[in-house]
């Protein structure tokens, strides 16, 4: 056998075996990105000076391969409204797969993407909650008279959930 | 694929009426999301071992991580062993508010007690909103709007993440041994 058809045959072999292997893999595993959106918003009202949890809203993750597990989880709060000086302090973000929330630093921004640290490796697949904290600093100008209320909210929140089934 | 979304509560823990102390109630222990210090029911290794054979179970069965009572059990009580004593860190500090006869102001309070301390707001017996902290000033839970949110403390999130590392890599192992994943692949944008 000439060295040059040995090569060959050496090279083919290689392929073959590199594209088995990707096959293999790509067989076993996948990994992606979902995005999941809400027409819900977060809000609250509070008294000057007192302080409070925002009501939920709530996001449904299905149809993700059954063993997709999370390898980054992030939070768009959405858009703002406010009336009054109303601080936020963090957000609050819960799942149906972890026995615990994670509270996130957050300065109030709107539209920004917020991450976590606590899901990884958790299951992509299920139901989760988005909620904030915040502290009336001021109430509402109504009228030219400051009124006791504040009131803040976030609307049209997202989630964007990394997977991966191999994890 | 199905993917929506509405405002059911998933997280926060509506009061169980168990114990009640003032306006508020108990949270309920006994709920996966709310955990308190409990004596672990075996050692480190043999956890690792319920574990791996918890994965074993759930792939057979096409199930994963909280699709499984058992695995859900497994969870509550591997975290648990680590868990700061929230049952008596919010019973005591509700005890401590409502103890407190001190002129209140209408905002923010803060008191310091044996197990932790607790900031709250206080109308005549209504509390409005609380947060429970362990005696590392981590924040364990808050209370707010009559709802209870348990927040993981880093020993408890280092140690659940643990579990689904070991978890994970068993069912997995698990599917290869058996011929497949269990689910079709959908990778989507």
């Amino acid at each position: 056998m000439s060295k040059n058809k040995f090569l060959k045959i050496l090279f083919s072999a290689l392929l073959v075996i590199t594209m088995a292997f990707t096959a293999t893999t790509s067989a076993y595993a996948a990994t992606g990105t979902k995005k999941v959106t809400s027409s819900g918003t977060m809000s609250l009202a509070l008294k000057t000076g007192q302080t409070g949890n925002s009501s939920e809203v709530t996001f449904r993750v299905s149809g993700l391969p059954a063993n997709a597990v999370i390898t980054k989880l992030e939070v768009n709060p959405g858009s703002l409204k406010y009336s009054g000086a109303v601080l936020t302090n963090y957000l609050t973000v819960a799942s149906s797969n972890r026995s615990s929330a994670e509270k996130v630093t957050w300065n109030g921004k709107e539209n920004t993407t917020l991450s976590t640290n606590g899901f990884l490796a958790s299951k992509a697949n299920g139901t989760y909650t988005i909620s904030f904290n915040a502290t009336c600093i001021s109430g509402a100008i109504s009228h030219g008279m400051i009124l006791d209320i504040g009131s803040k909210s976030y609307s049209n929140p997202y989630i964007t959930i990394y997977w991966d089934d191999s994890f | 694929m199905r993917v929506g979304n509405d405002k059911s509560l998933v997280q926060s823990r509506q009061p169980s009426g168990t114990e009640k102390r003032g306006s508020v109630s108990s949270p309920d222990y006994t709920d996966f999301h709310f955990n308190t210090k409990t004596a672990p029911a075996m050692s480190d290794e043999k956890y690792k071992t319920a574990i791996i054979e918890q994965a074993k179970k759930d792939q057979a069965a096409g199930k994963f991580q909280s699709d499984s009572a058992g695995f859900r059990n497994l969870v509550k009580s591997y975290v648990s062993a680590v868990s700061p004593d929230r049952k008596n860190i919010i019973s005591q500090g509700l005890r401590a508010i409502y103890k407190n006869t001190r002129q209140e102001p209408k905002t923010f309070n803060l008191l310091d007690y044996m197990f932790g301390s607790v900031k709250y707001s206080k109308e005549a017996d209504d509390v409005s909103y609380a947060e429970f902290y362990d005696s590392n000033g981590e924040m364990v839970a808050s209370f707010s709007n009559g709802r209870w949110i348990s927040y993981g403390t880093k020993a408890e999130d280092a140690r659940e993440s643990q579990l689904w590392g070991i978890y994970n890599q068993a069912w997995n192992s698990a599917a290869r041994a058996n011929g497949g994943t269990t689910s079709s692949i959908d990778v989507t944008g």
